[in-house]
Order: structure tokens, then C-alpha cells, then sequence
């Protein structure tokens, strides 16, 4: 669960987020949609604590562990080290060492070996984003926050990377950031939406 | 504890994958053969104006054997020096190079050598790799979120300083062997029987040698940790330090290179094969308390910049 406590967010003289008091409730898949521009990246990044805010922000579990880290961030521009494979990438994005047939077998569906063989530099954008679906899932951390993880994966990966998701919710808190058009919209079970720096929730059907 | 040697690990893992720490330890390797081979030029060379000299006593008739046997006296220094034995001077000067070749003399010459020549370069430029290379391809933050910044700064400040050891350990190494094969290379040129030693040999502060060794590894790998934090980029700071430790002499008692000068000259023999540069005058405790100061700051100032930038990451 994370939860928000009167978040005030100011960016370069603007206010991103004003006064938000929500929370992202466990067990489930939040969906969190707003326009573009709408400051979701820069909540998520104050959630991440990379980005000053005022209030709190709690998330639960707060127990950190190498096995089970708090949080888990898959960022909208997927970076990869582009000379080494997606197997080392995945090690280095979880910073643990893993052996291959662990990371080969955990989500074959998301991420196969002949795509985790390759070097990150011949990787599409979707592929990329795949990569780091795949540490999220693989990285057992209690709150998952994926940021645009579903733009460039296409609709068959988009659907496995939704039923993934929905697993791993019954263990930890997922936040998935969308536009709403995509399979983790279809199964998301809570919404927030970002609107002129308020946030408002509800319970998707 | 267990998070933080995991992520010395990982540090380690990113200095090895992005080829950093492999093409240190390969400029390494290469300055200590050179630095080898500069030693077997030296005894070859000293040998054979040994034997001109001794030609040029007996065309004189002057007594060579009398005059190794008598002290010498250097007045000035470098092409104004004036020698009074030159049999003597000559001798020692071959004994010095037949000396700096075994193997027992690796930690003075060739730590001397690669600490003042190529460490501090080397090691501000890994610090400043370590600190701006995840960064600039986007995966700083990840491990941000992972450990917070406290515990990522404090993990490349050690694997600085595990990647010194691995450099340092691996010059040495293959310092040892090559100065074996390389003695036994000399000596068909010269029998070291034919050149004993006529005093003896200065003790060799090895200890001291590698807390020096240490201290710059430490001062400028968190330099560059601090600097690439401060800075952001790898490339500007690059130019302008490697710029700075090669062009620009030391003049003054305050630049921070001239207090591990002051330490080295203490610490390191005089080298037949390198000249250490000269430092300005100053206190050697002075020069020691500056040195441990730098390298808390260039520590302080790492966490201080890193955490400005992630200010909540915990």
C-alpha cells in the first residue's frame, strides 16, 4: 500500500500536484491515468523519492530487504546498458546476482531466452520495456509502480504482462500509470486519475 | 551492512561490464612492464658506461680499483652537477639499477612509479566513470530507489577502493614475475656476481610505500566520485583534471597533489628508472592531516551532491 498525505509538488514554479491525499490501496492493480503533462512521471518520481515534495509518503511494507525491497520502479524510457545482454541487464537493473535459468524461466511469455540473449542495443523499445516488466516482476518488491510499461509492447505481450500483473497484486501493491487504452486498463481494479494537479480515485468494476 | 556490500558489488559489476576497470587494469599492466623494461635499460646502459669508463682509467692510466674503492662526491644537481669519482659514481649507479631489479624492490619502484605517474588520473577518471556512467544511460535512478543515495554513494566509494586493490595487487603480480625473468634476462648481458653491493641498501619502507599508494587511490577516486556527482558529465571534468595533473606543475604547498609528493618523498627510494616530481616544501604531519581532510571532504562533498539531487530517496 502507499500512501499520500497532503503531497504538494512544485516544478520549476509550477504546481504538479497540489495538496493530494489518496492511497493506493494492496492486492490489486491501481490504474493511474492523466493527460499528458499531467505530472504522473513526477509523482511517481516523488514516490521514488527522486523529485522534493512537501507532506508524506508512506509505503508499506516498510521492511527493506535485498530479496524484498519497499518498491520497485519500471521508469517510462527503459534504459539499458546497450553492450551487454538482456540477462545481465536484468541482473544489473535488480542488482543481484541470478542465474540464467532463473531469469530465462520466470516469465518466458514476457521476456523469452532468444530476446534475453541478445545485447540491449538490438532491442525495440517494446522489447526493452519487456526487460524491465520482467525485473519488476522478478525484483519481489511489496509496491511495483510501472510508468507507460505497456506503450510499445504489443498486444499479445501487452495481455501476458496484464495477467503477470494481476498475480503479483495478490503479493504487492501495483500502480500502473496508462492512458487507459491498454490491457492493464481492462484489469485494473482501482483508478486515479491526475487532473490539474488534484487527484481523485474510485473502484473500477 | 549485507545491502550496502551487495551494492559494492554491484558497483564493482558496472566498472567490469562497462569495461572501465578491465582497461585501467590493462594501462596498468602496460606502465608496469614499461617501467620494468625502463630498469633492464638502465642496467644495460649503466653497465656499458661502467665498462667505457673503466676503458677510459686505463688508456689514462689511473687506478680504477683504487677509485672504486673511494667515496664520491656529487656537487649541483641535473647537467651542472660536478662528479669527483666518476668509477665510483658510475658503479653505483649500475648497483642501483642491478638493485632495482629484483623482485624484492616491485613495491618501491614500481608503486612509486604507477602511484604519481598514473593513479591519481586513473582513479579520479574511475570515480568519475562510476558516478556519471549510470547516470548518463538512465539507470542511476533505479538504484537509487533500490539502496537511497546514502548507501549508493558510500558503495562506489568502496568498490574505488576495491578496484585499487584489484589494479594494485595485479601490478604487483605481474611486477614480480617480470622482474624475475627480466634478472635473468640481465644477467647474460651482466653477472650481478660482478657488482656487489659496497653499502648497504637503504630499509625499504614498504608500509609506508602502501599507505601512500593507498591515500591516492582514496583522495582522488572519491575526488572523482564527488566531482561526477557535483558535475553531472564524465567528459568536461575528464579533460580538465587530466589537464590539470599533466600540464600544470606544482607550485604551490597547497595543491593537493604536492601534499602526496610530500609523503612520497618521504615513503619512496629514489629510483634509478623514475624521478618523482619535486614538491614544494611543507610539513610531512601537515601534509598527512591535509591528505585525510581532502579525501573526508571529497567523501562528504559525494553524499552532499547526490543527496541534493534525490532529496527523499531513502
Amino acid at each position: 500500500m502507499i500512501r499520500l498525505d497532503r503531497v504538494t509538488v512544485d516544478l520549476r514554479g509550477r504546481r504538479i500536484i497540489d495538496n493530494a491525499t489518496t492511497t493506493v490501496p494492496g492486492g490489486g492493480v491501481t490504474l493511474f491515468t492523466g493527460e499528458n503533462g499531467a505530472g504522473k512521471t513526477t509523482l511517481i518520481r516523488a514516490i521514488a523519492g527522486l523529485q522534493r515534495y512537501s507532506g508524506s509518503i508512506r509505503i508499506y511494507p516498510r521492511e527493506r530487504t535485498s530479496a524484498r525491497p519497499p518498491l520497485y520502479v519500471c521508469f517510462d524510457d527503459a534504459p539499458v546498458f546497450g553492450h551487454i545482454s538482456g540477462y545481465n541487464n536484468v541482473r544489473m537493473l535488480l542488482g543481484r546476482s541470478l542465474r540464467t535459468n532463473e531469469i530465462r524461466d520466470c516469465a518466458p511469455a514476457i521476456a523469452d531466452h532468444g530476446l534475453l540473449r541478445l545485447p540491449a542495443r538490438s532491442l525495440s523499445l517494446g522489447q526493452r520495456k519487456r526487460l524491465h516488466i520482467l525485473a519488476a516482476l522478478m525484483s519481489g518488491a511489496g509496491c511495483i509502480i510501472l510508468d507507460e510499461a505497456l506503450s510499445g509492447v504489443d498486444a499479445p505481450g501487452a495481455r501476458e504482462v496484464a495477467a503477470a500483473l494481476v498475480a503479483t497484486a495478490t503479493t504487492a501493491t501495483v500502480l500502473v500509470t496508462s492512458h487507459g487504452t491498454d490491457a492493464a486498463a481492462e484489469l485494473a481494479t482501482h483508478h486515479l486519475h491526475l487532473a490539474d494537479g488534484l487527484i481523485t480515485s474510485g473502484v473500477l468494476a | 551492512m549485507i545491502a550496502t556490500a551487495a551494492q559494492v558489488r554491484n558497483e564493482l559489476v558496472v566498472l567490469v561490464r562497462t569495461w572501465a576497470l578491465p582497461v585501467a587494469v590493462i594501462v596498468a599492466l602496460a606502465l608496469t612492464l614499461g617501467n620494468v623494461l625502463n630498469g633492464v635499460n638502465a642496467v644495460t646502459t649503466s653497465v656499458a658506461q661502467l665498462t667505457q669508463t673503466r676503458v677510459i682509467y686505463a688508456e689514462n692510466g689511473m687506478d680504477f680499483e683504487a677509485a672504486l674503492r673511494a667515496p664520491v662526491t656529487v656537487t649541483g644537481s641535473g647537467s651542472m652537477s660536478e662528479i669527483d669519482n666518476f668509477a665510483r659514481y658510475d658503479y653505483d649507479t649500475v648497483v642501483a639499477a642491478v638493485a632495482a631489479l629484483r623482485p624484492e624492490a616491485t613495491v618501491n619502484e614500481t608503486l612509486g612509479y604507477l602511484s604519481f605517474v598514473l593513479f591519481p588520473a586513473l582513479f579520479f577518471l574511475l570515480g568519475l566513470w562510476l558516478s556519471t556512467v549510470q547516470r548518463a544511460r538512465g539507470f542511476e535512478k533505479t538504484a537509487l530507489v533500490r539502496v537511497g543515495p546514502r548507501r549508493m554513494v558510500l558503495a562506489r566509494q568502496s568498490a574505488v577502493v576495491v578496484a585499487g586493490l584489484a589494479v594494485t595487487g595485479v601490478s604487483v603480480t605481474i611486477d614480480v614475475v617480470a622482474r624475475g625473468v627480466a634478472r635473468v634476462a640481465v644477467e647474460r648481458v651482466a653477472s650481478f656476481e660482478k657488482y656487489p653491493q659496497l653499502h648497504p641498501l637503504p630499509e625499504s619502507a614498504v608500509g609506508q610505500q602502501l599507505v601512500v599508494c593507498a591515500l591516492v587511490v582514496v583522495c582522488f577516486g572519491w575526488a572523482g566520485i564527488a566531482t561526477g556527482a557535483l558535475a553531472g558529465s564524465f567528459a568536461i571534468p575528464a579533460i580538465v583534471f587530466v589537464a590539470y595533473n599533466y600540464v600544470v606543475p606544482v607550485l604551490v604547498a597547497w595543491d593537493p597533489r604536492n601534499w602526496l609528493l610530500v609523503l612520497g618523498h618521504r615513503a619512496f627510494e629514489p629510483s634509478p628508472g623514475f624521478t618523482m616530481a619535486t614538491s614544494v616544501p611543507m610539513d610531512g604531519l601537515l601534509a598527512l592531516v591535509a591528505v585525510v581532510i581532502g579525501a573526508i571532504v571529497a567523501g562528504v562533498a559525494a553524499q552532499v551532491a547526490t543527496r541534493a539531487r534525490n532529496p527523499l530517496a531513502v
